[in-house]
């Protein structure tokens, strides 16, 4: 997954240096994207879900370059089948099967670097750095246990806009995030995750 | 449209789109079975047993106090087949004091949530210390600690040390099986399938409990 995420960063570096010609200005702009995800963090959730979103303010300071503030959503669940959970020294049992989520909402400031890619399309790299609220559950029977939490979020990121007038267009981006949440019960040490992002932006001159 | 309404507009979208809590119907299906044991307990140490053919019922009123029937049978009947597996025979109350007493329970209309086991010693249809034989008996003692929530629904199964009654005739817990989680049907036969079910996961699990 690691090495996806290279590719598209120097893959985006590419395709801003193949076209130099554009007269495409941006002052500032809103993004709203459906976001995927993929845990990678830890064993307590490994599916990809679907159920996530990204909003995102962005104001230029240098014609190539940006910054803003956004958040994302993220609510990650996987059915467990029902297994036995020993206790370490062997004095207790428990039989069940879960639902494990984990919901996550990570606040960020964000920079991100624009290349040139000409008229209609603008590839561009970033991150955002910020704090990550994440509740944890595990379902069983009729019964929950959670936690919530903060912890400190990186999101290193690369990405496209593509415009069909000087107001609108379609944004698309892939992420990496990595978040300090803990959960000692749940032996979640740390949350990571891989986003994609597909939406639209809108320019406000 | 201005960016500050596309923005208002975008946020109010996503306030009201954040959560999405999880189906957890499918996890009624079964229940949980969790079994405790004492570590210093010695399974191989005892060879016989004896379980009532009737249930104990913790409920509100007090005049519920003990399942009889088929149904009942049949959950002791699950106990007996799985003791008899272990390798532990049966010894009815006639032939004098067996070396384990098994006491199973189910909670039919109360819940609470309790430290330790046993909080409904003492409860209306719970049988008493002397039934097991002791003159001038003492109490229950458990000897490991957890907190579970016990539902309409949960059933217990106790196993006491008969064989190695304390001078004041307190009867040691050695192993213990909660059974919880509601039922997802008011079908009594269903239920009794669901809580035989567990019965048998209760033994699978503790592979240490043998003769």
């Amino acid at each position: 997954m690691k090495k996806l995420i290279i590719l598209i960063f120097v893959c985006v570096a590419c395709v801003g240096s193949i076209n130099a010609q554009t007269n495409w200005h941006l002052d500032n702009f809103a993004t709203f994207n459906w976001q995927i995800a993929t845990p990678l963090s830890t064993n307590y959730l490994k599916k990809t879900t679907v159920a996530g979103g990204n909003l995102e303010y962005r104001r230029f300071i240098k014609p190539t370059m940006s910054v803003g503030i956004g958040f994302s959503w993220n609510s990650f669940e996987q059915y467990i089948p029902p297994k036995v959970y020993d206790k370490p020294d062997g004095s207790r049992q428990l039989y069940t099967d879960f639902v494990h989520q984990v919901y996550t909402l990570p606040i960020y400031l964000n920079a991100h670097y624009y290349f040139k890619g000409g008229d209609k399309m603008k590839p561009y790299a970033g991150i955002g750095l910020g704090a990550q609220y994440s509740e944890q559950s595990a379902y069983y029977n009729i019964f929950v246990s959670e936690d919530d939490g903060w912890g400190f979020v990186a999101r290193p990121e690369a990405g496209l806009l593509y415009r069909f007038s000087n107001y609108f267009g379609l944004h698309a981006n892939v992420g990496f995030s990595y978040a300090t949440n803990k959960n000692e019960a749940l032996k979640i040490d740390e949350l990571k995750h891989v986003y994609y992002n597909i939406g639209i932006f809108w320019n406000g001159d | 449209m201005k960016l500050k309404t596309f923005l208002v507009i975008l946020f109010l979208s996503v306030l009201f789109s954040c959560r999405k809590e999880p189906s957890t119907e499918d996890l009624k299906l079964d229940q949980v079975v969790a079994t405790d044991r004492d570590l210093t307990a010695n399974f191989s140490g005892y060879a016989t047993y004896f379980i009532s053919d009737t249930v104990s019922i913790v409920a509100s009123a007090s005049t519920d106090s003990i399942l009889t029937g088929p149904m009942a049978l049949q959950l002791v009947n699950a106990v007996k087949t799985n003791m008899n597996n272990k390798g532990y025979t049966f010894k009815p109350r006639a032939q004098g004091l067996p070396d384990l007493g098994l006491r199973l329970t189910v909670i039919k209309d109360i819940t609470r949530t309790a430290v330790c086991g046993g909080w409904w010693d003492g409860w209306y249809g719970y049988y008493p210390p002397w039934y097991w034989g002791c003159y001038y008996c003492g109490g229950y003692y458990y000897p490991w600690c957890t907190t579970y929530t016990y539902t309409i629904g949960t059933s217990t199964l106790y196993m006491f040390d008969i064989k190695n009654q304390g001078t004041n005739h307190d009867l040691r817990a050695l192993w213990g099986a909660t059974m919880f989680g509601v039922f997802s049907t008011t079908n009594n036969q269903t239920n009794a399938d669901l809580t035989t079910t567990a019965i048998n996961q209760a033994f699978t699990q503790s592979t240490y409990l043998k003769k």
